[in-house]
């Protein structure tokens, strides 16, 4: 007797066919895909990125001493711009904002910059209205690079003088006995990394006063208050902060730039006022031997392959050491490094070297982390202040590729 | 005489079970005869690329490694300045008698990650010789899928592949009737942040 197929039998073996069928279909893509050549390495082009030693991206105020005005010959400053690798090319520009005592002008307009590195000159030249000023005015110039035909400014600086009226005396502000004030240090620190000192100031202290070996800090000197824009020393002088200081202030010093490094020991006195009467007094005296953070990694061969590890040999002392990994994703906010759960497949330790040394190991045991790039940001802090920090771009992949 | 609506679908299904089955023999005796040719293939390519049984990527062949009956091991990759150069070869085989015995076509295509925001700052051309003549093609950038195998495996980017005038993506052939090779140099011009760089050679339209 004849069986029919009744329609509750076909469909569902109708279903496991159809199924069946999208699975063989998508295989042999997959294998077509599969048959095929893959070779892979990191294109790590040299970026004739340029640099200027008072010019920062993000901006910084590079601070110029007093300027009294019976001093009436144009005042010059100096810019240099170098590229770390390559030629550079851009545009440098400026313009006196607000105030209409100073005509600002550079001695170059269009760069070409290289690894030797050019000077611009800034002129300053105060106009007959400052000469006429019968009290102090906060000048500000503003001095900008753009790379190649760009009209953003990719660094850039205000620089800030004060004019004082002719005759006008120099301030007295030498410190002298007074009660101490609680002033911490680090033991030590390395030339090429940032001092971080913590004041504790006086209840209404009105003006705070820094000295290097009881004078001006050197010209290049970078201080930066907590989280605030950087301020570099444009002329050889001491520290001064006005206003209110917070009652904890924390003051990061960058003298990488302007001291030959030497061992030894160097000395910051402080000095706060409060109405014109010293109300406090203090001073570190901080080693010069520590040895400087370095992460040495090679951005041609960081790549992670698979379940794969990679060793980033480090040098320096370990003493407030941190890391941190972000992965670029892209987002409706744009490209950005950023952090993110998945990427915590990948794990960090710190381990000591066969050969030696020590090592920042990042491995990918669980073959889970997604591919793409990542950033492994190393870095040395105290008491919240980073003072060294190092990048380390790499790669996470999981085709069987090779890197030549 | 006309059939009833039941027995109409039911015919109809059965038609359809018919079409799912056959598809699925054929489609399972092509993958495990696939596999089994993939298995069995006498060639053995121990390369540093990730070679697959029937496309090798290897660096350039000349006629003194014809002669010497070797084979270059690794493209050559070397970064200049903003520039960086690969000269490799595409070949079906490693030697005049280890070679795939088919005549194959194959793409190829360059995957940069997500460190260059916008796939115009990197210029990526083609160079090969080809009937005595030098031909330049320039790759045109497309976003690599999300959630797509390439993606898995790479991370996030773009894709870049090389058209001809006419719009159709550029095909090279490799005959099946000996050891055939084709050298080439991939040009790579931009300043951009580092970024990994992943040539393929591949079956069209396997993406």
């Amino acid at each position: 007797m004849k069986r029919k197929m009744g329609r509750k039998t076909a469909l569902p073996v109708l279903c496991a066919a159809l199924l069946l069928t999208g699975v063989l279909s998508a295989a042999p893509s997959y294998a077509r895909y599969e048959n095929g050549a893959v070779w892979s390495a990191v294109y790590a082009p040299e970026q004739a990125q340029v640099t200027a030693d008072m010019l920062a991206a993000g901006g910084q105020t590079v601070l110029l001493s007093d300027w009294r005005m019976d001093q009436t010959a144009p005042r010059k400053e100096l810019i240099t711009l170098k590229t770390t690798s390559g030629t550079g090319t851009g545009t440098i520009r400026c313009r006196v904002d607000q105030q209409d005592y100073l005509q600002a002008a550079l001695d170059k307009s269009a760069c070409q910059v290289t690894e030797a590195g050019i000077s611009v000159q800034l002129t300053l030249t105060p106009t007959d209205a400052a000469l006429a000023l019968t009290e102090a005015a906060l000048t500000t110039v503003h001095v900008g690079w753009c790379d190649g035909d760009a009209e953003t400014e990719s660094l850039w600086a205000e620089y800030q003088v004060r004019l004082q009226p002719a005759g006008t005396g120099e301030p007295d502000l030498s410190i002298g006995t007074a009660a101490q004030i609680p002033m911490t240090a680090p033991d030590s620190f390395a030339w090429s990394e940032g001092l971080g000192l913590q004041l504790s100031l006086p209840a209404q202290t009105d003006t705070l006063l820094l000295q290097l070996e009881g004078g001006a800090f050197p010209e290049g000197t970078v201080y930066r208050l907590g989280g605030e824009t950087p301020v570099v020393l444009g002329d050889a002088m001491p520290i001064l902060l006005t206003g209110t200081p917070a009652a904890q202030t924390t003051v990061l010093l960058d003298l990488s730039a302007a001291v030959e490094p030497d061992s030894g020991a160097i000395s910051v006195e402080a000095g706060t006022w409060q109405g014109g009467v010293q109300t406090g007094q203090g001073s570190v005296r901080v080693q010069t031997n520590r040895a400087a953070l370095q992460v040495q990694s090679d951005v041609r061969q960081a790549v992670i392959r698979g379940g794969g590890v990679l060793n980033c040999p480090l040098t320096g002392d370990a003493d407030g050491l941190s890391w941190r990994l972000t992965r670029l994703t892209r987002t409706e906010s744009g490209i950005a490094y950023r952090e993110d759960e998945n990427q915590f497949a990948l794990t960090v330790t710190l381990q000591e070297a066969a050969e030696g040394g020590r090592v920042l190991a990042v491995s990918n045991e669980t073959a889970t982390a997604p591919a793409g790039s990542y950033l492994l940001t190393v870095e040395r802090r105290w008491n919240g202040q980073i003072l060294a920090a190092a990048e380390i771009p790499f790669f996470v992949c999981y085709g069987a590729v090779n890197a030549n | 005489m006309h059939q009833r609506p039941q027995e109409k679908r039911n015919m109809v299904l059965r038609c359809l079970l018919v079409v799912c089955v056959s598809v699925c023999l054929v489609l399972a005796v092509g993958v495990s005869y696939g596999r089994y040719e993939q298995k069995f293939d006498p060639v053995d390519y121990p390369f540093a690329a990730d070679n697959t049984q029937r496309l090798i990527l290897g660096g350039v062949v000349t006629q003194s490694w014809l002669d010497a009956g070797t084979w270059p091991q690794s493209p050559s990759w070397q970064v200049s300045g903003t520039s960086a150069q690969l000269s490799f070869s595409v070949s079906n085989g490693r030697g005049q008698e280890e070679f795939v015995p088919q005549t194959q076509t194959y793409v190829l295509q360059m995957l940069l990650g997500l460190d260059i925001a916008d796939p115009r700052q990197v210029t990526l051309q083609l160079v090969w010789e080809e009937g005595g003549e030098t031909h330049r093609l320039t790759a045109a950038a497309q976003e690599i899928p999300e959630g797509s195998l390439l993606q898995g495996r790479y991370g996030s980017g773009w894709i870049y592949r090389f058209y001809e005038e006419g719009g159709a993506e550029r095909q090279f052939l490799l005959p099946g009737d000996g050891l055939h090779y084709q050298n080439f140099t991939l040009e790579v011009t931009g300043s951009v942040d580092p970024t990994l760089l992943v040539l393929q050679a591949v079956e069209p339209y396997s993406n």
